[in-house]
């Protein structure tokens, strides 16, 4: 019997890169400062003692910086972990431009990876310099042509807009060399202040100078518009999509479905739990090696929990979760998947956001308009719990 | 007991004056609370009261004590030291024979000091004036008995020195409690009579009525009568304070305690009714107690996790052990199914809030206080509307008076000139200005209720460092140019938001108001105009910006608990205000209406 709980997608949480940008809101320490092929090696078996539907759907690498750890070993490492998942349908590795070169990307593309998400953020120099991140937009637009070369067919790269200095020309400008190049996928994020960054902090002093918000929005609206225009589908607030390109991997989290999250800091969605692994590398390694659970051991974690997911909880989730997508709820699925009608927890949330335009319901689906997409927290928020 | 060895008496004094230190150093010298079961303020039995450092219920004792080998029974009646409230000092006043006036040796004599004492003597009680705090580094006492003698015309050789933390002068004061004061004025009425001066909701034992006995007796088992509501009960216990009941057999005439009659209704007991036997009932009444005058009215409707019904119980629930305040039905077009609440004043107000929060665990969103208005209609028809709402249109008001009271403040000499000028800000009319001693003023001024009720007396600590005091009495309703503000929110009148204000500062306060109400209403999304307006004119205007962005970039599998927890607050922050159309306003937005600082 098929055991229907199984996740068909796995995440591998690379936690190193060579330095740490400002904005990272992510879990990523110093490769050097660690025995990286002994955390790899904990990664592994953590791998193997997990449940998942083998060959897996989506196998997504991601970081931090995987090629961070070197070629040779990023490669060891992978090939092992193929062993385990079989070839999975998408399988994509992130690249950071400052760690790759062609030769990383040929090997690479021959252990399978068929897609790259390449964390390009900007095609201006002085916006990477702001950005801490170590290469010219030339080195940038180097590594998505040599990813084409190789062979590879489903390129995606990663934008950052607002950023302190920029303004509405330069990141359309930005739009344009991205949608010229020969990539499948955008993601477009505007530079989101996370806790406990030195970015943060520098804003917080007052430093910069922060992009408005009236800029913002247009810059966001920009994006929209200039996409749409070069073929790429917007489908999620902030990802874009040439037909057939659409991220798979990442469309389970937008799904809500279930899926697998190896390594330190790594969350996993299964059954009725929600689980974040341990946010520190030793006491993963640790954890792993006395066989024990990486997120069960509650009393001296900061950050690791196990979560259970309430039904109502979960129609939550799923609905704020759905309702990033541009398709919306799917309103027969959401029943199916959550045991619910979604106007017996949010009729009233519902009707209020229809009457202002920034819900509507059409074939069946629920989704946000146009007029919602830059204000959608303010909308998904009501549907954070039960009326 | 003996009529002649009772004696029933409260302490007046100012807040933090000692009045509680006091009487838990009479419970404590007299052996009626014993040093191990003693904690500070042993008559204060709510939080609240110990929280705040304030009695807010009158509270009856009894104490033992024998002097000369005769032992006396001493009732201490508690009474609240607070401005608001009169009333109910006024009942416990009524249920004695003498009091003890508090006076700090350091403070000296405060306006509600003034206050108290001519309400004591208006009841007819016998005055100890003590001094207390006399070990105080500050301590002047007698700077301090000259006031007394000079503006209460207390000879100050009568005067007690004490200090009620220590316990020093402690003793003699007991002896003047039975030497000087009298004992209960023996009434010659044959049937029993008893007056209820406060009563007390137990979950369990249903309503505590507190008696003082006048004349006859009470017995348990017996079929009581209230005259004034003829509603009669069986007394299933009597009691006295001690300060926890203690059960006794029966009730004395002069004495002071509690009566059990298995009252299960809040409503059934009034404040101020005689008790009398339903065998053989009295002829008369007690003099009634003066009604409480409610001067502050203020909306209260369901917050968000309360019902009408839900708010309505606890209002009944509070009202048992609070006769002064009044909840009437009321229903805004703007806030739906509330009470229209009557107080005695501002801190009353706060308390009700709080108590309801507290003790009923529920939510309620309060409108701005206001004052009762008296109006004259051109045909010439008088009547009172305690909310601006109720006010009729202009062409039909042929006058709108507003009450006055008379406001005593007592300052440090150096703080006249800024009094002077909040006074004048305040529409406050200076009548007399009285040295009580060579450093401190008593200021007597005619005002308008309006302009004191809210913010004056925390502006008044402010340019006084804390040293001034105020305390004031209604006189009357008084003619005054007054109009009706009204606040319109994204184009639509909130009637609770209007406000009526004098026509001098009209404008001004208009649009004070908006850039209040723009800072206490959240950004949407989409603009917000707010207008203010006197008649359909608009006066003021200002806007909400919308907010133009807010979503979150990333979203992705290791994000959705932290990010679900987010919104659910953002969810949670939209719930506790209240929609009016499609803005939601924050409880506070309505008393930031009345906030006239800068």
């Amino acid at each position: 019997m098929i055991n229907t709980n199984l996740p068909k997608s796995v995440y591998i949480h690379i936690p190193f890169c060579k330095s740490k940008c400002s904005y990272c809101g992510f879990f990523s320490k110093p490769a050097n400062q660690y025995d990286v092929k002994r955390v790899l090696n904990a990664e592994i078996a953590e791998l193997k003692k997990s449940s998942f539907s083998k060959p897996v759907s989506t196998l997504y690498i991601g970081g931090g910086s995987p090629a961070s750890v070197g070629c040779e070993i990023l490669c060891s490492f992978l090939s092992k972990v193929v062993e385990l998942t079989g070839a999975a349908g998408e399988f994509t590795v992130e690249i950071n431009p400052a760690d790759a070169d062609e030769k990383l990307l040929k090997e690479l593309f021959e252990l399978g990876v068929n897609r790259i998400s390449i964390g390009v953020q900007s095609f201006c120099d002085n916006e990477l310099a702001f950005l801490g991140r170590g290469y010219s937009a030339k080195q940038a637009e180097k590594i998505i042509g040599a990813a084409e070369i190789i062979g590879f067919k489903n390129i995606g790269i990663d934008l950052i807009f607002a950023v302190p200095g920029s303004n509405l020309k330069n990141w359309r400008e930005t739009i344009k060399k991205a949608s010229q190049s020969s990539i499948q996928h955008i993601s477009a994020y505007s530079l989101t202040y996370e806790k406990n960054t030195p970015l943060e902090k520098t804003k917080l002093s007052g430093k910069i100078k922060t992009v408005d918000e009236d800029t913002d929005r247009k810059m966001f609206e920009a994006a929209i518009r200039k996409l749409a225009d070069a073929g790429f589908e917007h489908y999620e607030i902030s990802n874009f999509a040439k037909p057939g390109f659409k991220c798979r991997h990442n469309l389970t989290y937008w799904k809500n479905d279930f899926y697998l999250g190896v390594g330190p800091s790594a969350c996993s969605y299964i059954g009725d739990c929600r689980t974040e692994n341990i946010s520190d590398i030793d006491k993963y390694v640790k954890y792993i090696e006395q066989n024990r659970e990486p997120a069960a051991d509650f009393g001296e974690l900061s950050r690791a929990e196990k979560i259970k997911i309430t039904p109502s909880e979960k129609a939550s989730q799923t609905a704020v979760l759905n309702l990033r997508l541009i398709e919306g709820i799917d309103l027969t699925e959401y029943r199916q998947k959550t045991g619910f009608d979604i106007f017996d927890f949010f009729g009233r949330s519902i009707e209020k956001n229809l009457k202002s335009n920034l819900l509507q319901l059409k074939d069946s689906r629920l989704s946000l308009t146009k007029e919602a997409m830059p204000i959608a927290d303010s909308v998904l928020c009501d549907f954070a719990q039960p009326d | 007991m003996n009529t002649e060895n009772i004696r029933n008496f409260c302490i007046i004094a100012h807040i933090d004056h000692g009045k509680s230190t006091l009487a838990d150093r009479l419970l404590l010298l007299t052996g009626t609370v014993s040093q191990k079961d003693f904690k500070e303020q042993m008559l204060d039995t709510m939080d609240i009261e110990r929280e705040r450092g304030i009695t807010v219920k009158a509270s009856a004792v009894t104490m033992h004590y024998t002097l000369n080998g005769v032992e006396y029974m001493l009732n201490l009646i508690d009474t609240p030291g607070h401005v608001d409230f009169h009333y109910e000092v006024s009942r416990s006043m009524a249920a004695c024979e003498g009091a003890l006036l508090v006076v700090d040796a350091s403070q000296g004599v405060e306006a509600q000091t003034v206050a108290n004492a001519y309400l004591a003597v208006d009841s007819g009680l016998e005055i100890i004036p003590v001094i207390n705090k006399i070990d105080l580094p500050a301590a002047q006492p007698k700077v301090v008995a000259e006031e007394i003698e000079h503006i209460l015309g207390i000879n100050k050789n009568e005067c007690f020195y004490i200090s009620a933390k220590s316990g020093q002068g402690v003793s003699e004061l007991l002896e003047a409690i039975i030497t000087f004061l009298p004992p209960p004025a023996v009434d010659l009425t044959k049937q029993t009579r008893a007056l209820i001066f406060d009563s007390h909701y137990d979950e369990y034992r249903g309503v505590i009525c507190y008696v003082r006995l006048v004349s006859g007796q009470l017995n348990p088992g017996d079929k009581i009568l209230m005259m004034g509501s003829s509603r009669s009960y069986q007394v299933s216990e009597l009691g006295k304070f001690t300060p926890e009941m203690k059960k006794i057999d029966s009730l004395g005439a002069g004495e002071v305690g509690y009566v059990i009659a298995n009252i299960r209704t809040l409503s059934d007991v009034t404040i101020g009714d005689t008790i009398t036997l339903a065998k053989e009932p009295a002829k008369k009444l007690l003099p009634g107690y003066k009604k409480p005058l409610q001067m502050v009215f203020s909306d209260f409707y369901p917050g968000n996790n309360t019902d009408y019904s839900h708010l309505r119980s606890a209002f009944e629930k509070l009202s048992l052990n609070d006769a002064s305040f009044t909840f009437i039905p009321q229903n805004s077009p703007a806030l739906g199914f509330g009470f229209r609440c009557g107080f005695l004043g501002l801190l009353h107000m706060e308390i009700i809030q709080e108590r309801l929060e507290r003790e009923s665990n529920i939510e309620v969103v309060q409108t701005a206080p206001t004052v009762t208005y008296e109006v004259v209609e051109t045909s010439g028809e008088t009547y009172r509307i305690d909310s601006p709402s109720h006010m009729p249109e202009k062409t039909k008001i042929a006058e709108l008076r507003e009450p006055y009271v008379k406001l005593e403040v007592i300052t440090p000499k150096d703080a006249i000139g800024s009094i002077m000028k909040l006074a004048e800000m305040k529409r406050c009319q200076l009548i007399k200005t009285d040295y009580i001693s060579p450093t401190r003023v008593m200021m007597e001024f005619r005002a308008p209720l309006a302009e004191i009720v809210y913010d004056f007396y925390d502006q008044l600590k402010g340019i006084s460092r804390g040293y001034a005091t105020m305390d004031y009495k209604f006189t009357g309703f008084e003619a005054g140019n007054l109009v009706k503000i009204d606040i319109l929110v994204n184009k639509a009148i909130v009637d609770a938001l209007s406000l009526i204000v004098h026509r001098s500062n009209a404008e001004a306060r208009g649009r004070k108001m908006l850039v209040k109400l723009r800072k206490a209403i959240p950004r949407h999304q989409f603009e917000i105009p707010l207008q203010a307006a006197i008649g359909g004119k608009i006066i003021a205007r200002e806007s909400i910006k919308a907010f133009r962005k807010d979503v979150t970039a990333k979203l992705y599998g290791g994000d959705v608990t932290r990010k679900m927890k987010v919104l659910k607050r953002q969810k949670e922050g939209k719930k506790r205000m209240k929609s009016i159309g499609s803005v939601q306003i924050p409880q506070q937005a309505f008393m930031s209406i009345l906030d006239t600082s800068e």
